[in-house]
């Protein structure tokens, strides 16, 4: 009897999980993930943890799935197997079918986090991308890695491996090269076409996202064209060397299949460069619902300054991010009571008359304000000598030496955060006051923000990431136990 | 399975280049059911290929080669099915497996019925200690991997067991403890054996019928103590014939 798929396919899978660091090295890889991901709740969750998780990490199928099809035959395991009623393409689709178990496996393992994510920001358009995204850079991965692993014939594992890595490392890298290309408007460029040999990039571009660039591609057909041509090619190009140009651990190759491999890989590597869609001329939809922060990078400091109840303000005054040096930062659907300083542009010798003052939060920010300190904001003044050349800019140009500092205090409550950590409200000061001796009325306006994240979500995202390395580094204790 | 075949294994000009190096060359070989075959030969003498090709692991160039009257190459099921493999790098494939997983696979993917209990009695027949079987085979002493390995080629009960250099890196007690048991197994089994070495005592010692292979040519077939009567004279003569080959190769070169 020819042994039937599913039965090698069980036991092929089960083999995988015999490997000396099988276990253990996916508890490692899954606890390094979800680290990231408790971690990365403290910032914009999916810029950090996002990539890593759904698309360097599912690269990493390209070195495993290259040496998983390598090492039965570096072991010599094959040799076994194939005097075994077994057949080549039953063997190798059984193979392939193992890693796509594995990947599901990575995949399913992500769900935890994702979940206690979407519980709290509910599903931005970023992170229903990165969820197809992710399947899409699996499934290549595979497909390359399986390739990989094929072309190589030898006592060792190292060679496909590396291979692996190396083009892990150049799919990984363009990604980044591509975004930068985009961003300064040369997409189209030489550069900017090359970037297109990375299926991530594609991938991306297919599917109408960016990371940080402005613009993607108007038109992707070409772009689907060259996914599929990329990975369905990778796996049938494999899958025809293993059984028509290669023996069991040897290569049979006429001089037309080594012709045919070469083109067929040329292809494979070269085509999408050509070929993909690089029109970048349609806007990139936004990554969720995160307000537009105007020129709050902008080289110059803040007018603004956040300092506790009564406390001084910060010693590295003033940033545009006003609580930037306090930590933890502040809860979002939680009130926080802050002093918010306003450094006025006017030097002391000028006292100053009739100050009023409104503050607004933006993009779901509640700020209330103490009407009666409000209407008494002029009668508190204090003052702040600044740093040479470092004051605020009076009316007539010159930088105050010491000015009138006015503390406002206010409730602020960050609501509808749209990422877990680093969600960036904007706030407004804009103040109307006259000077002594002088009838006319100034107007005053500055911008700053404030940097919330969900309280509590670190402890959510710890747990949840622990549940799948403990349960694998229990299963590496157990295998451990009963073999030693 | 072909029961009409007279032999367990004929092979026909049987061929294999590596480009221009040719390491089998024209082999024509009968080996009758149910002997234990010596195939003997230097190191780099074409044994191993032979066997590869004889096992469907490596297409051959040129000839023919059946096994039970099926054919390697347009029937390599056939012949699997037939066919056990044991070599010193097969053993040395699984270290990460214990013995009883390593034969549980070899059980499973040959649909052989109880694998459990069947893993259990040839672990049994090959004499491996049950305190072992359960422990990773990296940790095995080499004869103790050999035994796996006899046991996971005795899986599915085949017709013709390959043997490729059985005992290379044992020591005395553990080679003769082989011996024993490839004997036994001869004799109870009733399994058509193809022994490869270079280490004429034992072929001298366990077959009676052989050939003799050298620089990818048979050189000798027939029986072991026609060669000579005793170990010195067999050595001796056996060395005379691999000379000749060599000089007959220059020759041609």
């Amino acid at each position: 009897m020819v042994t039937s798929f599913t039965t090698l396919y069980i036991e092929e899978l089960k083999a995988m999980m015999r490997g000396r660091f099988a276990w253990l090295g996916a508890a490692v890889v899954l606890l390094a993930v979800g680290v990231l991901a408790t971690v990365g709740t403290q910032d914009t969750w999916l810029d950090g943890y996002g990539i890593i998780a759904y698309c360097v990490v599912p690269l990493g199928f390209i070195p495993l799935a290259a040496g998983a099809i390598a090492s039965p035959r570096a072991s010599r395991f094959v040799e076994s197997v194939f005097t075994a009623p077994v057949e080549r393409r039953t063997w190798l689709a059984s193979k392939i079918l193992v890693i796509f178990t594995l990947a599901a496996g990575y995949y399913l393992a992500l769900a935890p986090m994702m979940l206690v994510y979407t519980h709290h920001v509910g599903l931005p358009f970023l992170l229903t991308k990165f969820l197809i995204w992710s399947i899409g850079i699996l499934a290549v991965s595979i497909a390359v890695g399986t390739l990989v692993g094929v072309l190589f014939i030898g006592r060792s594992i190292a060679a496909p491996t590396a291979t692996g890595m190396g083009v892990l490392l150049a799919y990984a890298g363009l990604l980044p090269l591509q975004e930068l290309m985009v961003a300064r408007a040369d997409g189209a460029s030489r550069t900017g076409h090359l970037t297109l040999a990375s299926p991530p990039v594609l991938l991306k571009n297919a599917l109408g996202f960016t990371l940080v660039a402005r613009s993607i591609p108007a038109t992707t057909t070409l772009t689907w064209l060259c996914l599929g041509m990329i990975s369905l090619g990778a796996f049938a190009l494999a899958a025809w060397i293993f059984l028509r140009a290669q023996g069991v651990e040897t290569w049979e190759t006429t001089r037309g299949q080594r012709w045919a491999i070469t083109l067929a890989l040329a292809a494979i590597a070269v085509l999408p460069v050509a070929l993909a869609d690089t029109n970048y001329d349609k806007t990139a939809p936004p990554a969720n619902s995160a307000p537009a922060v105007r020129a709050l990078f902008a080289r110059t400091g803040s007018s603004l300054a956040m300092a506790p109840p009564g406390g001084q303000p910060p010693a590295r005054c003033c940033g545009t991010i006003l609580n930037r040096e306090t930590w933890p930062p502040f809860g979002t659907d939680e009130r926080t009571r802050q002093d918010l300083l306003i450094l006025l542009p006017v030097e002391t010798t000028q006292p100053v008359r009739d100050l009023r003052i409104e503050v607004t939060g933006e993009g779901g920010l509640e700020v209330t304000t103490d009407r009666d300190a409000l209407a008494n904001a002029g009668e508190h003044l204090e003052t702040r000598t600044y740093p040479k050349d470092l004051g605020p800019p009076a009316a007539d140009g010159h930088h105050v030496v010491t000015g009138w500092v006015v503390r406002v205090p206010v409730t602020l409550n960050p609501t509808r955060p749209w990422d877990i950590g680093g969600d960036r409200y904007p706030i407004s000061v804009k103040a109307t006051y006259g000077l002594a001796g002088d009838t006319q009325i100034r107007t005053f306006s500055a911008r700053g923000a404030i940097d919330a994240q969900v309280s509590r979500e670190i402890y959510e995202m710890g747990v949840a990431s622990l549940i799948f390395p403990l349960f694998c580094f229990g299963a590496a204790l157990a295998r451990w136990r009963r073999t030693r | 399975m072909s029961e009409a075949a007279d032999y367990a294994v004929e092979t026909d000009g049987l061929t294999r280049a590596f480009g221009r190096f040719v390491a089998v060359d024209d082999v024509t070989l009968r080996v009758p059911k149910g002997q234990l075959f010596g195939f003997l030969g230097l190191n780099g003498a074409g044994k191993t290929t032979t066997i590869r090709i004889l096992t469907t692991l490596l297409p051959p160039s040129g000839g023919t080669a059946r096994l039970w009257g099926y054919d390697v190459v347009r029937e390599p099921l056939a012949v699997r099915r037939l066919v056990g493999l044991v070599s010193d790098e097969t053993s040395k494939s699984q270290s990460t497996w214990t013995a009883r997983e390593y034969l549980t696979y070899f059980a499973r993917i040959r649909h052989i019925p109880n694998p459990g209990e069947v893993v259990e009695r040839s672990l049994d027949d090959v004499g491996l200690d049950g305190s072992f079987r359960g422990k990773l085979i990296g940790t095995y002493s080499t004869g103790m991997k050999r035994r796996v390995e006899i046991a996971r080629a005795l899986m599915g009960s085949p017709k013709v067991l390959f043997l490729d250099e059985p005992t290379r890196g044992l020591d005395l007690p553990a080679k003769r403890e082989m011996w024993n048991l490839l004997r036994r197994l001869a004799a109870n089994e009733q399994v058509t054996t193809f022994l490869s070495s270079h280490d004429t005592q034992e072929i001298r010692t366990l077959c009676s019928q052989i050939s003799v292979i050298a620089k990818g040519r048979i050189v000798y077939t027939g029986a072991t103590d026609q060669l000579g009567a005793d170990l010195d004279a067999f050595e001796e003569r056996l060395v005379e014939l691999l000379l000749q080959q060599r000089s007959v190769r220059k020759t041609l070169v």
